[in-house]
């Protein structure tokens, strides 16, 4: 069953007079309860992809249904809540509020549901806990190290429980063990609570947690499928 | 706290968390220069009102009383006084009664001189005592008595100085107590006066007149039982208009005057002019607010458009976000006019202790609370404003360029 459908997926860029196309006309496809990795050389156009299908940028043209909705058809406000009860994001810098509290920033897209406060916190701090940063909950972000700061990030991605989690390159100021930690992570994540993750990487060592591949060279996507082992 | 679905419960969520753990240096900067603009905006209305304020204390406590009584239309003087005091005397809410009786003169300064064209005004001291306050103003000599004759008070203006240029007005060329003075009347009549005392309320026209006892004009101008006018002291200014009608009310035909409505015309639109020149500052100020509070506003979101475009990217609605800096914004706002409140009455409070000395006389500052509350509406509105252009700016930008910073 596809949990996301693109079609004809256009992004052109302008710069001054100059078009720039950052994707031409990308279809593909990504079933529910998979795990996809998004690579490609630099400016290949792997994380204009992931923006577009996870409505943080509007297409150029095209089509993208996720789970059935066309997002193409919302306006901002449904788009924007689109994004708060299905999507979740973990983005490279981590994207963390400052001023928020380790909990507090897990809870704010629970919070935003209208959830009563208690129960908001009730959730961020056993997803936390599934992250390993049970200890940390009333932390400061500054106060944490960027592999705790990115768990914290993919924390809040999870607490709504989405159906689908975005990732652009959450490894790519880790160390290895700390990336091994976060690939593992959304891994678990994946096989436990059957979420589609699809996440945006150019290390080729992250190849061997991914279910499927989608290449991208040039806003031209070359795919090929990846079997998991065992 | 229960939210529906982003109810602003978030907004308030994040603009506590933003106020608590947010740079202090910025809050307490913003909150100053908010406190000071207030302070701008009303420091200039203290001092307008402790001149106003010096301006009625003056008509009040040495021109008019509370109430004055005048002549009826058509006559000159009122006929008789002696017994329309009586009966005011006996009215209940007045404190003071005194007749005043009037008469153009001469006066000249025997040793140099010089004289001056003036209204002599005659009056019983010990009614006076009750109705005004010049016997607490006496810089040298002594008030007059009862009983005087032959003796004159005088203000220090119309003394005036024997050196000229040190004379505001034209005087007598320093006359001092025991100094002689003669006093040519409107019927011909020339007196020589002994100065008793010189007084000085720092009023200009109450500080260039003179005083005779009633006793002594009446044995010059034959006034017995007349009076030019009465004046009338109550219980305090604000209920000058309730005693005017409580006079009227006990069948008093003379005219019947508050001193407010006494002061109107020369004083009225020295008022006015102040009044509009308060205005002026509190547009001006309001003004500099809400340039202030833009640029103020402007700069902490700018600083944090990189976490509006996460909590864009993330969910949160823009209403909320913007709601979220409106109450950062208000929160700055009431602060700071507290902290100006505060300034205002620290400032008001010092200037109580040393009086700032005018040409007119001493200024206490007055707070004038309706022109406070005005400004604080409308600081309130300017920032709140301010603070939503820019808010709502950077949260119309694209995610992604948000999220760049």
């Amino acid at each position: 069953m596809s949990m996301i459908e693109v079609a004809d997926l256009k992004k052109i860029y302008l710069l001054g007079n100059v078009e720039v196309a950052a994707l031409r006309e990308v279809s593909l496809s990504i079933q529910k309860g998979e795990f996809v990795g998004i690579m490609g050389p630099s400016g290949s156009g792997k994380s204009t992809l992931l923006h577009q299908l996870g409505l943080l940028d509007t297409p150029t043209g095209g089509h993208i249904l996720i789970d059935g909705t066309d997002v193409a058809q919302l306006d901002d406000e449904a788009r924007t809540r689109f994004r708060l009860l299905h999507l979740g994001y973990v983005f490279q810098d981590y994207a963390l509020v400052s001023e928020l509290t380790v909990m507090e920033n897990v809870a704010i897209p629970a919070i935003m549901q209208g959830k009563p406060l208690a129960e908001c916190y009730v959730a961020a701090t056993r997803v936390l806990e599934k992250v390993g940063l049970g200890k940390r909950l009333d932390h400061l972000v500054f106060e944490l190290s960027g592999g705790e700061q990115q768990r914290v990030s993919i924390a809040r991605a999870l607490v709504n429980t989405p159906s689908i989690v975005f990732a652009d390159e959450p490894c790519a100021n880790l160390d290895t063990e700390n990336s091994r930690t976060v690939l593992e992570l959304f891994r678990a994540v994946n096989c436990e609570l059957g979420q589609t993750i699809v996440m945006v990487s150019h290390e080729p060592w992250h190849m061997e947690y991914f279910d499927r591949i989608i290449f991208i060279r040039d806003g031209v996507i070359d795919e090929k499928r990846i079997e998991r082992e065992g | 706290m229960e939210n529906n679905h982003g109810g602003y419960g978030v907004s308030l969520y994040l603009a506590v968390r933003a106020i608590r753990r947010g740079n202090r240096s910025t809050l307490a900067l913003t909150i100053l220069i908010i406190a000071l603009v207030m302070v701008l905006m009303n420091f200039m209305g203290m001092i307008i009102s402790g001149v106003v304020t010096l301006y009625n204390d003056q008509m009040i406590n040495y021109q008019y009383g509370h109430v004055a009584i005048e002549p009826r239309d058509k006559e000159i003087v009122i006929a008789d006084a002696d017994a329309l005091v009586k009966r005011l005397k006996q009215i209940p809410g007045i404190i003071g009664v005194s007749a005043h009786t009037g008469t153009a003169v001469t006066i000249t300064n025997i040793k140099t001189g010089k004289f001056q064209s003036k209204s002599l005004t005659a009056f019983n001291p010990e009614d006076e005592q009750s109705a005004t306050k010049y016997q607490m103003v006496i810089t040298d000599g002594d008030y007059l008595s009862k009983g005087d004759t032959g003796q004159i008070l005088i203000g220090t203006l119309l003394a005036g100085n024997e050196d000229e240029s040190q004379d505001k007005m034209p005087s007598l060329g320093g006359i001092k107590v025991g100094d002689r003075v003669e006093v040519a009347y409107s019927n011909g009549v020339v007196k020589t006066y002994r100065v008793k005392g010189i007084y000085e309320s720092l009023g200009v026209l109450i500080d260039s007149s003179a005083f005779v006892t009633r006793n002594e004009m009446d044995s010059i101008m034959h006034s017995e039982d007349t009076a030019t006018e009465i004046l009338v002291r109550g219980a305090s200014a604000d209920d000058a208009p309730a005693l005017k009608y409580t006079i009227m009310s006990y069948g008093v035909e003379e005219k019947v005057k508050t001193w407010n409505e006494k002061g109107k015309g020369i004083m009225g639109d020295a008022i006015s002019s102040f009044n509009l020149i308060k205005n002026i500052m509190t547009f001006v100020s309001l003004i500099v607010a809400s340039v202030v509070v833009f640029i103020v506003t402007y700069i902490n979101i700018i600083n944090r458009k990189k976490q509006i475009g996460i909590l864009k990217a993330i969910g949160i609605r823009k209403q909320i976000i913007v709601g979220s800096y409106l109450i950062q914004v208000l929160f700055q706002c009431v602060c700071g006019i507290l902290v100006g409140i505060l300034m205002l009455n620290a400032i008001s409070f010092v200037l109580t202790v040393n009086k700032l000395r005018f040409p007119m006389g001493y200024i206490t500052p007055v707070v004038d609370y309706s022109n406070l509350a005005v400004s604080i509406v409308l600081l309130c509105i300017v920032s709140l404003v301010s603070g939503y252009i820019p808010a709502r700016q950077v949260v119309n930008e694209e995610i992604l360029d948000a999220m760049r910073g």
